[in-house]
């Protein structure tokens, strides 16, 4: 039996190398010179070429893009947390035809597809001097992604019960006090999910800043990854490589110290969405 | 203590700055792509005529369009059978809590925490760069195929590609699914004699049906959107060959800047969608009922 246990262990562990080794080889060919490359495709590099992710860093702006995708991430999370929990806690808590129609109508952006408002939202931003701007892609994010997660705080202030804000109530405490108070911090699991889910969303959308962008020195990393594509492909596939490399990082970070949540928050958005 | 006036108060202040972001960038830019739908608006010109009709006529005699949907429609199907099979087993295999499965499943997800771009055109040089290179080097058969260039394998390549990424997030779903049945009822089943495939079929399938559900329907929707990967992976090609929907219609506004006749097939895509997810939501209802 113990050598029946053994063999299945070497089975996972050869599948999971197998799994991974798309990923190894992208980051050894990513230390080759492009001869190397081209030339030996299956030897490891004969010195490690640093100097690839050097070139990278310094031609493609990468600080400036990076810190404006921290930028729109943290801010544009943080207003779906705030505007997405206030609007789905009142929907939730009011029985009236206007909230069960309003929570209708946002779930309908959760069905049609970008492309539909693509073309308009570009003609929006033309009208509100935001075309070009890297900041103007939070208030859309939030607006035309934001539904999922009026849905999760909808779902779960339905089981919260109404005791602690009635006696909050009583205490004279009301309104917006006693939400950011009293009902706020009670919907921290789904804040956390939210806030998970959102970042990982925020962090590869390629599709708006693809149209709302066109200056390669004010973008988002995502979208500066097709840049880079788009000028470096088959001329200069080392440096393309390692700029692929260095944008996938930090995400990977990110994953490797949050993947309880984010796969908890995976498993709590498919069951409600 | 608390007047309806007061109330009605709440309710705008909570629901208000949600409402205005809401507007401003879905629901006004979905009424303006209706309107453009039947204008022959080029993007640039401050002037458009209406066509009325004359766009939604034209998509179903644009040949690459139709194709693009052809191809959409086989790739997604193909697609989420495989990855939903393929899920499905992992999730079976590594359903129980310990060390080894909650390294593997961290293993199998971390794909779907990449950016798709990055992920297309580090598959491109894969499947591309250096699967030439070890042809000329080594002469295998192996390497001679041409998985991004031969019009006959390329939806496969995608097909494989996108289930690397989304097999461990379709797995996490059945996990979670496997673990909700009520220990009581699999205890029962092994009294009553079942084990192996006999408790999955029996036990375990049905009850998890309605994950499967889930998972099936999203990856469906999903890969009927599929757009970034296929930017870097394909750019569409052979030819336009492996040219998505959302491709399709990105392509028809901003590189041929046609942007009334690309709403109008952008209005056409939203209308497939929306039967489907109507589809789905059928289903979940169905499903409802009958638990009830």
């Amino acid at each position: 039996m113990k050598w029946k246990k053994w063999a299945l262990n070497l089975l996972w562990a050869a599948l999971a190398v197998l799994f991974i080794s798309p990923l190894a080889i992208i980051v050894i060919n990513s230390l080759k010179t492009f001869q190397e490359i081209l030339l030996q495709p299956a030897q490891l590099p004969e010195k490690l070429q640093w100097g690839n992710y050097v070139e990278v860093y310094y031609t493609t702006n990468l600080p400036v893009v990076f810190l404006n995708t921290v930028v729109i991430i943290v801010v544009s999370v943080a207003g779906v947390i705030v505007t997405a929990s206030m609007i789905g806690y009142i929907l939730s808590r009011t029985k009236t035809w206007l909230s069960g129609a309003l929570l209708v109508l946002i779930l309908l952006s959760m069905m049609v597809p970008f492309q539909t408002i693509m073309i308009p939202i570009v003609r929006v931003t033309q009208i509100f001097g935001m075309r070009d701007k890297a900041f103007a892609l939070i208030p859309i994010y939030i607006g035309m992604s934001g539904a999922m997660a009026v849905l999760l705080y909808h779902g779960f202030v339905k089981g919260i019960p109404m005791e602690l804000e009635e006696s909050a109530r009583m205490d004279g405490c009301c309104g917006l006090n006693l939400y950011w108070r009293i009902v706020f911090p009670l919907l921290k699991p789904v804040t956390t999910t939210v806030t998970v889910l959102y970042v990982l969303q925020f962090w590869n959308d390629i599709t708006l800043p693809l149209v709302l962008l066109t200056h390669k020195d004010n973008t988002t990393i995502a979208l500066s990854q097709l840049i880079f594509y788009r000028e470096l492909v088959s001329s200069r596939w080392n440096l393309l490589l390692a700029a692929g490399v260095i944008s996938s990082i930090p995400i990977l970070i990110f994953y490797l110290l949050m993947q309880k949540r984010i796969m908890a928050g995976v498993m709590e958005g498919a069951v409600k969405g | 203590m608390l007047n309806s006036d007061n109330k009605r108060w709440n309710f705008f202040l909570f629901a208000i700055p949600f409402l205005i972001m809401y507007t401003m960038f879905f629901l006004v830019p979905m009424v303006m792509g209706f309107w453009y739908a039947f204008t022959d608006w080029d993007g640039m010109a401050t002037d458009y005529s209406f066509v009325m009709l004359d766009n939604f006529i034209r998509c179903f005699r644009d040949e690459r369009f139709l194709h693009s949907f052809a191809f959409t429609f086989e790739y997604s199907a193909i697609y989420t059978v495989a990855v939903n099979l393929i899920s499905l087993l992992l999730a079976v295999c590594l359903v129980r809590d310990n060390r080894r499965n909650r390294f593997l499943r961290s293993v199998f997800f971390a794909p779907n925490v990449l950016n798709l771009a990055t992920i297309g055109f580090m598959w491109q040089f894969i499947l591309g760069t250096l699967n030439i290179g070890l042809y000329r080097k080594t002469g295998w058969k192996i390497f001679e195929i041409s998985w991004l260039n031969d019009k006959n394998i390329v939806l496969y390549t995608v097909v494989l590609v996108r289930i690397w990424v989304s097999a461990g997030y379709n797995m996490i779903i059945y996990i979670a699914g496997i673990q909700g049945i009520d220990n009581s009822i699999r205890e029962a089943a092994v009294m009553d004699g079942a084990y192996g495939m006999g408790m999955f079929r029996y036990i375990t399938l049905p009850l998890i049906m309605p994950a499967i559900t889930s998972g099936v329907f999203l990856s469906l929707i999903n890969s009927l959107k599929i757009f970034p990967l296929l930017m870097t992976l394909t750019q569409g090609g052979p030819g336009y060959y492996s040219e998505s929907v959302s491709l399709n219609i990105y392509r028809e506004a901003f590189e041929t800047y046609r942007f009334g006749y690309a709403s109008a097939k952008a209005i056409l895509f939203t209308v497939v969608i929306l039967i489907i997810t109507g589809i789905q939501l059928f289903f979940f209802k169905k499903k409802e009922d009958e638990a009830v």
